[in-house]
């Protein structure tokens, strides 16, 4: 621990004219586990190829260990990937996947035989030798391009977003499995996720990415409770991982189908094909409530104004509906989206309502205080401000 | 619900089967049944069952005819896969609008009729032909080389007839691969070469498979590139057929050749088949 075992020196690279990465600069200690956190389209999936080889930077050095291998080709590097979609050989058995690159190595027979044993083990799959890969359900599927990986004991293992196809039971218990397995074998971790809860719990420090540069770094301490900046703060937090499709995509805004609304998200410089299925989070704090029997107000009024001091004149609470109704009214193309209290509780100061939308999706939304007067069966709609649905990804 | 929607499918086969009856399985029939009968004097058959026509086959001349049919086949072959393969990898790399333009270039010729393709090469190959006076003229060569009517110029002929089918073969199967396992190999320690074998040429093995055998099927029967780049010095299985049939009207042995040439064809795929341990094939069973 301590040594800098990577070293990424003012890194650049451009497709075409779209300029992708704009200069990173990085140093990972040996055995850290850092995870580059960032939407769809930052550049988190590039900065990964760069150092496993795969893309070479236009600018910029990639020192490995102490030795610049910026140009050598990803066969001579001393890094394993475990990929998205798991690359696993289809014509190969899980044995012959595991010891590929052992056999490429050149080691003997029986000491391949023993560590692919032994790496099926460590991701609990032993006796799965010679099960064809074809035959694998996704998560072990994942946990034999896990072992395929390690068993080549590299410097650094880049995972980019191992459990990106995994459902949410799986992925928590992949990502404690992970977290196991980094400490006990002690090599770096490179982790590319969109999910800030996974980057959260599992990393030692957090690399927030936006348009090809780092927002932040900083342990996942620091990224949550002093974000830098606005990106960074509207991006971690409690929030809520939705699913929309693309309606239209205008104006740097995003229109999307979101249970039975339409929402408005901001694009920040894409673009989105129509019909595309959009990830998006929103802090539960972020989640308007257009209620007019509610006596706190929705959040933008929270920003507008100091909330308590309006709270005191109770008659102020007239034209504070108005102002969120002209503000739904000002934006005609979005449409609130309806949605049914199914819980309330209260913890740490803070009042946690449970939604369920029209198409069963439960939503979460928080208020500071508990004199919140929606009670569970209670039908409401919510909305939410384009800045403050931040868009993710686009589903595969 | 499931047994409806069976019954309806069945149904539906029902034109494919009865054309594949009428204008497949009763020729070849027919086909074998004349192979066992006479030759009448002038012309047709006479209804006398006997295996002469097969004995005739096992003389010298026709098994020699049957193997230089067959080294033809497969020196044919192997420059259409040598050539083909690589054409067929590189084009499945290309992007979208390049796959498109070189589509439509390998399918401009089959837009005119392969033997008049053919007749072009003559003009290529030729004394004092296009090639002749190409070469002569950069002063490579100072003599014409009188390609026309030798052995090279029917195994151009044939790779020229058979390369798409090769190219667009291992195109398909090309195209379908992910390129990521690539990556994954080279992540694992692969040299470009090393991955290649191990993994590209696994993966793009089915669309080779089937690109040989439908290169090789063809090039066994394909007598008219021998014929017209060859002149008669080579005379194949092809050829004997259509001069029995035409000039020498006897039908029994020109149907005897073709049940053995069918036979033949169908003996060495099943071997190639069990050789090379694949199964599958790309759009080829």
């Amino acid at each position: 621990m301590g040594e800098v075992i990577l070293d990424l020196q003012d890194i650049r690279k451009s497709f075409g004219k779209n300029e992708i990465l704009k200069g990173l600069n990085l140093k990972v200690e040996e055995g850290e586990f850092l995870t580059f956190l960032g939407a769809s389209g930052c550049g988190k999936t590039t900065t990964l190829r760069i150092i496993a080889g795969l893309e070479t930077p236009d600018e910029g050095q990639v020192i490995l260990n102490g030795e610049d291998v910026t140009k050598k080709e990803p066969n001579e590097r001393d890094v394993n990937t475990v990929f998205q979609n798991y690359a696993l050989f289809p014509h190969m058995s899980v044995e012959e996947n595991i010891a590929y690159g052992l056999k490429l190595r050149k080691v003997p027979k029986d000491e391949i035989r023993k560590r692919v044993r032994e790496a099926l083990a460590l991701v609990q799959l032993s006796g799965y030798e010679k099960r064809r890969t074809t035959e694998l359900s996704g998560g072990q599927k994942q946990r034999v391009a896990i072992a395929r990986a390690v068993v080549n004991n590299p410097k650094i293992l880049l995972l980019d977003e191992p459990l990106g196809a995994l459902d949410a039971k799986l992925r928590h218990q992949m990502q404690l499995e992970l977290k196991k397995l980094q400490k006990s074998l002690g090599i770096t971790f490179l982790y590319i996720t969109h999910d800030q809860e996974e980057a959260i719990n599992m990393s030692d420090r957090i690399v927030v990415m936006k348009e090809g540069q780092f927002e932040q770094i900083g342990t996942p301490d620091e990224i949550y409770n002093e974000p830098k900046t606005s990106y960074v703060a509207a991006f971690v937090g409690d929030s809520n991982i939705l699913t929309g499709t693309v309606l239209e995509c205008k104006d740097d805004k995003v229109k999307l189908a979101f249970a039975d609304g339409i929402i408005l998200a901001a694009a920040r410089g894409k673009n989105y094909p129509e019909g595309k299925k959009l990830i998006f989070s929103v802090r539960r704090e972020n989640i308007k409530l257009e209620n007019s029997k509610s006596e706190y107000s929705d959040l933008e009024n929270l920003e507008l104004g100091d909330l308590r001091s309006e709270n005191c004149e109770s008659e102020n609470s007239k034209p504070r509906n108005h102002q969120s109704e002209s503000h739904i009214l000002g934006n005609p193309e979005a449409k609130p989206v309806r949605a049914v209290v199914k819980e309330k509780s209260f913890a740490g100061g803070m009042l946690r309502i449970v939604f369920t939308l029209s198409d069963q999706t439960e939503i979460v939304a928080s208020r500071q205080g508990i004199n919140y007067d929606l009670v569970p069966g209670e039908e409401t709609t919510i909305s939410f401000k384009p800045d403050h649905a931040v868009i993710l990804e686009e589903e595969m | 619900m499931k047994k409806r929607q069976n019954r309806s499918i069945y149904l539906m086969l029902i034109p494919i089967y009865a054309f594949t009856i009428i204008f497949v399985l009763f020729p070849i029939l027919y086909m074998i049944l004349l192979s066992f009968l006479s030759k009448a004097e002038v012309w047709g058959v006479v209804k006398e069952v006997t295996l002469d026509n097969y004995k005739k086959i096992a003389e010298p001349l026709y098994v020699k005819t049957f193997l230089d049919s067959i080294r033809l086949a497969a020196i044919s072959t192997g420059f259409v896969a040598l050539l083909g393969y690589p054409f067929g990898y590189f084009m499945a790399k290309l992007s979208k609008k390049w796959k498109k333009r070189m589509m439509e270039l390998i399918m401009i010729p089959f837009w005119t009729s392969g033997l008049m393709r053919l007749y072009g090469w003559i003009i290529v190959f030729r004394s004092n032909g296009t090639l002749d006076q190409v070469l002569m003229g950069l002063h490579i060569t100072g003599s014409p080389l009188k390609l026309l009517y030798s052995y090279q110029a029917v195994v151009v002929g044939m790779i020229y007839a058979l390369m798409p089918f090769m190219v667009l073969s291992v195109y398909s199967s090309a195209e379908k691969m992910d390129w990521t396992l690539v990556e994954a190999a080279r992540d694992l320690g692969a040299t470009k070469f090393k991955a290649f074998l191990t993994i590209t040429l696994k993966q793009t093995m089915p669309g080779l498979l089937s690109g040989v055998i439908l290169t090789f099927v063809p090039s066994m029967g394909m007598f008219f590139v021998s014929d017209l780049l060859g002149g008669n010095k080579i005379v194949l299985v092809g050829s004997v057929i259509q001069e029995q049939l035409t000039k020498g009207r006897n039908l029994p042995f020109a149907a005897s050749m073709s049940v053995v040439l069918m036979l033949l064809t169908t003996m060495l795929i099943s071997l190639y088949k069990r050789v090379t341990g694949s199964g599958e094939m790309e759009g080829l069973v």
